[in-house]
């Protein structure tokens, strides 16, 4: 990809701690436009706390530049820029309906128009989606609740996606479906993607590049293709 | 407290008792005679720290099993001519059965229901007493066999409060209070390490009336008088307020949250003044409400202050110091085992 | 059967009035996942606020019931902006003895400034009744009704067909996850006060008119069955509240009339009794949530 002349995400020299504890020092990052790129690494190597310090979710000090204006910690300022960040756990608004959690993710929007057409895409990308649009959220399944929690993000129109371990606790072939939806969005609409996984073959698969983090620093670089052959992260991570 | 045993906690309190002995000889009777209620809350507020402070289970009911404790002794004493003092311990079991009775039902509930509850005893406890005239002099009141001196007061209440203290703390750093501790932290994680979930609830329940029956009879032998509208869910919020500001889950706490129930409210038109003098207001200290309005205005600074309360602030406070004395941090980067002086 | 059908317009009346607060009670629970003792006191001072209006300004009625509505609204705002939300790392236990303070110090305020003497708030209702046949309905009892039950739909309106009412729902459910979505969640939980603060207002300009005179201490009976109500109801469920609280209302009134170890007295006590009843069975409250804990 001809790399653009300035990232939409740079992070430098961050640090974050919860309360006493450090978790990340010093990393430093950049997503380009249009690009989807992948935070790999161990349980605790930091890349939940990374997606956080974007979001504004964590104690931070260090650069964090979004599209050219440094962003302050406030998760509702990073949602204002066009940052939507789907947490762990999806955040789904559990005692609200289907239709409820879509309609708060276009909570920003003023164009009811808008929003109403993007509800009607919602529903025809995923037909169950519109067959239980007032079911409580909190009574679908995971897989579902994942779903949910993608087309809520969409809803805002973002720039920047922040995913948090999509795949945690879903079944393979939903992980699949899930994934694949990702990328059509990146490739029809050119939304950037920033996703965490632990899965790194399934991280490799669908970014441009990535970032293999250990112990809260940056340990790896690269694009996705070369970080697959490299050998290090053949052995530890890709379990060959 | 510490798991180190003895170490600061015990330090303070000896360093207490040591003070609580020596006060009777520069105060005055009055003085004396208020120190002596310091020392009925302090009793109370025991049996709530261990039930609220660390067992986890919200209480309002305490002033209902003061008013058992102080009832007891009144009809053993008055009816019956029981010597008022042998009358102590059995107060204490009486309201300690009907704690332990009243923990069945609350077994089911949790948080704001069980408060709810617990309010309800309270309540229909006052309204059980105003009933059966007969035995308890109804709304009235009932008095009881004498009154104390200030000095008297102080000399019966204070050998017992330091007793009851070291009760409260051997039970707490045995296995029961470990299982109490466990239940506050989380219910489910405490049946999983085979904490009998029933029995453990029923006895913080059970042990804290104990406390608050002693405390109750020790109020209505140093009143003289008993009333069931001394003993309001006021009172059971007066002793919550004093277990807070005295710090959850501290047992040396206690004896700061006793003093500021019996002393603040007393002092507030004082405050007052003292606030109001370098501002310029020329307000009426005494006017009604004002020293609730005051009363309150300091219980919020405190809250705000110090949220883990007085023994939060001065164990805050001795950490400071204490760091300055010792070559190792508490703090370390992560990764790096610090050099730990065996304590 | 005559006084039957009164008595349950009655208890309807004042059941209201209990709906009201603990409608109040709930939503600040939801919220703020603490009972906001001061709810009752903060009616209280509301009521006050709409008397000096009335009788010292020469407002009447229904200007100064709006304009303290709107009031105590702004206050109930400035209250969890100044006093809860600088405590919310404290844990909830310590907020609500920051609520207990607050109730004693609007008590305190209310006697100190208006004196702690028996005032009359006028009422806007007649207080004769009609007659339907042999019965005679009172009038106030079923304006108190409207009232509430206006204020009920306008709520229920606002919360489930308007934006914010949406993001005030998702903030109570998920604050995290709203604040991500872009919501200021501590404007929130101010909007949520204001609410709660309006409703407070509401049961203490209703209830000082049914209960003939007031003085500070006048709505913290309303408040105990409010509490009971709320709790019974659900602690979070706003239709339990409002449905607990009349048939709060109505029992306690039909148990007053026809049992006579019901004496006034024992009004409270047997009514705490009956709740207690009820949570026995129904731990989670009549329209809570069903508590599942796998153990």
């Amino acid at each position: 990809m001809r790399r653009q002349p300035m990232p939409l995400l740079e992070l430098t020299d961050v640090h974050a701690r919860y309360g006493q504890v450090r978790a990340l020092h010093g990393v430093s990052l950049a997503v380009d436009e249009g690009q989807i790129v992948a935070l790999l690494g161990a349980n605790g190597a930091g890349k939940t706390t990374t997606l956080r310090a974007v979001s504004g979710t964590v104690m931070r000090q260090g650069g964090v530049v979004f599209d050219g204006t440094p962003l302050p910690r406030s998760p509702e300022t990073a949602a204002r820029r066009g940052i939507t960040h789907v947490p762990e756990g999806r955040g789904i608004l559990s005692e609200l309906t289907v239709r409820e959690n879509l309609l708060m993710g276009a909570y920003l929007r003023r164009d009811r128009r808008g929003v109403t057409a993007d509800l009607k895409r919602a529903y025809a990308e995923l037909p169950w989606l519109g067959e239980r649009r007032n079911q409580q959220a909190g009574t679908l399944s995971g897989g579902e609740q994942q779903m949910l929690a993608l087309e809520r993000a969409l809803m805002a129109r973002p720039r920047l996606l922040l995913l948090d371990e999509p795949s945690l606790g879903l079944a393979p072939l939903v992980v699949q479906e899930f994934f694949r939806l990702v990328r059509r969005l990146n490739e029809e609409q050119g939304v950037t993607v920033l996703v965490v996984e632990q899965n790194a073959n399934l991280a490799l698969d669908i970014s441009n590049r990535a970032y293999l983090l250990e112990v809260g620093r940056v340990a790896l670089e690269g694009e996705s293709a070369e970080l697959r052959e490299h050998e290090g992260v053949r052995k530890s991570y890709l379990g060959y | 407290m510490s798991q180190r045993g003895f170490g600061a906690g015990g330090a303070a309190s000896l360093l207490g008792a040591i003070v609580m002995a020596l006060l009777p000889l520069v105060l005055s009777d009055t003085s004396e005679y208020r120190f002596a209620f310091v020392g009925a809350f302090f009793i109370a507020a025991l049996g709530l720290q261990i039930l609220t402070g660390y067992a986890g289970q919200i209480s309002l009911g305490h002033s209902g099993f003061m008013l058992l404790g102080a009832y007891v002794t009144t009809i053993l004493s008055v009816d019956h001519g029981v010597r008022d003092l042998y009358t102590i311990p059995l107060a204490g079991v009486v309201a300690g059965i009907a704690g332990f009775l009243f923990g069945f039902p609350a077994l089911r509930l949790r948080g704001v229901y069980l408060a709810l509850a617990t309010f309800a005893i309270s309540i229909a406890l006052i309204a059980l007493a105003k009933k059966y005239e007969g035995l308890t002099g109804g709304g009235g009141g009932k008095p009881l066999t004498r009154v104390l001196t200030g000095h008297q007061a102080y000399i019966t209440i204070w050998p017992i409060a330091g007793v009851m203290f070291v009760f409260a703390w051997l039970i707490l750093r045995g296995r029961l209070g470990r299982a109490f501790r466990t239940i506050r932290e989380s219910e489910i994680a405490a049946v999983s390490l085979g904490v009998n979930l029933a029995l453990t609830k029923t006895l913080a329940f059970g042990i804290s009336a104990f406390f608050a029956g002693i405390a109750g009879s020790l109020y209505g032998i140093t009143i003289g008088f008993v009333n069931p509208d001394t003993f309001t869910i006021t009172l059971s919020i007066l002793l919550l307020v004093g277990v807070v500001v005295g710090g959850l889950g501290t047992l040396v706490g206690v004896i700061f949250g006793a003093l500021f129930i019996e002393y603040v409210p007393l002092y507030s038109p004082d405050i007052l003044d003292w606030v109001q003098k370098p501002v310029g207001l020329d307000l009426d200290p005494q006017a009604a409400g004002a020293p609730a309005a005051v009363y309150g205005a300091i219980l919020l600074a405190v809250l705000y202050i110090a949220p883990t309360g007085a023994a939060g602030m001065v164990h805050g406070v001795v950490r400071i110091l204490g760091r300055r004395l010792y070559t190792s941090s508490s703090t370390s980067p992560p990764g790096q085992v610090p050099k730990r002086r065996q304590a | 059967m005559t006084q039957f059908v009164q008595q349950v317009v009655v208890g309807l009346g004042d059941g209201s009035i209990y709906a009201s607060l603990a409608l109040a009670l709930v939503l600040i629970y939801r919220a703020t996942h603490v009972i906001n003792f001061a709810q009752g006191e903060m009616g209280m001072f509301s009521t006050y606020i709409a008397w000096t209006l009335i009788e010292n300004h020469g407002w009447s009625f229904w200007p100064a019931f709006f304009f303290t509505i709107f009031v105590s609204f702004l206050g109930g705002a400035a209250i969890q902006q100044a006093v809860v939300r600088p405590l919310a790392r404290a844990g909830e236990l310590t907020i609500v003895m920051a609520t207990i303070a607050l109730l004693v110090i609007l008590n305190g305020l209310a006697s100190w400034i208006w004196k702690p003497d028996e005032k009359v708030l006028p009422s806007p209702f007649p207080t004769g009744s009609w007659s339907v046949g042999d019965v005679q309905i009172p009038q106030q009892s079923v304006y108190d009704l409207l009232v509430v039950l206006a204020c009920v739909v306008l709520l229920w309106a606002f919360f489930n067909f308007t934006k914010l009412g949406l993001a005030l729902r998702a903030s109570a459910v998920n604050p995290v996850a709203s604040r991500l979505l872009g919501v200021r969640v501590t404007w929130m939980l101010a909007l949520g006060w204001g609410v709660a603060a309006a409703l407070s207002a509401v049961a203490g300009m209703l209830a000082a008119p049914a209960q003939f005179v007031f003085s500070p201490s006048f709505m913290q009976v309303v408040i105990i069955y409010a509490f009971a109500a709320a709790v019974v109801g659900g602690i979070e469920s706003p239709a339990g509240a409002v449905v607990a609280g009349l048939a709060l209302g109505v029992t306690i009134n039909l148990l007053g009339t026809y049992v006579d170890f019901v004496t006034p007295d024992m009004r409270l006590p047997v009514a705490l009794a009956i709740l207690l009843g009820v949570l026995i069975f129904r731990p989670g409250g009549l329209l809570g949530r069903a508590v599942v804990r796998r153990v």
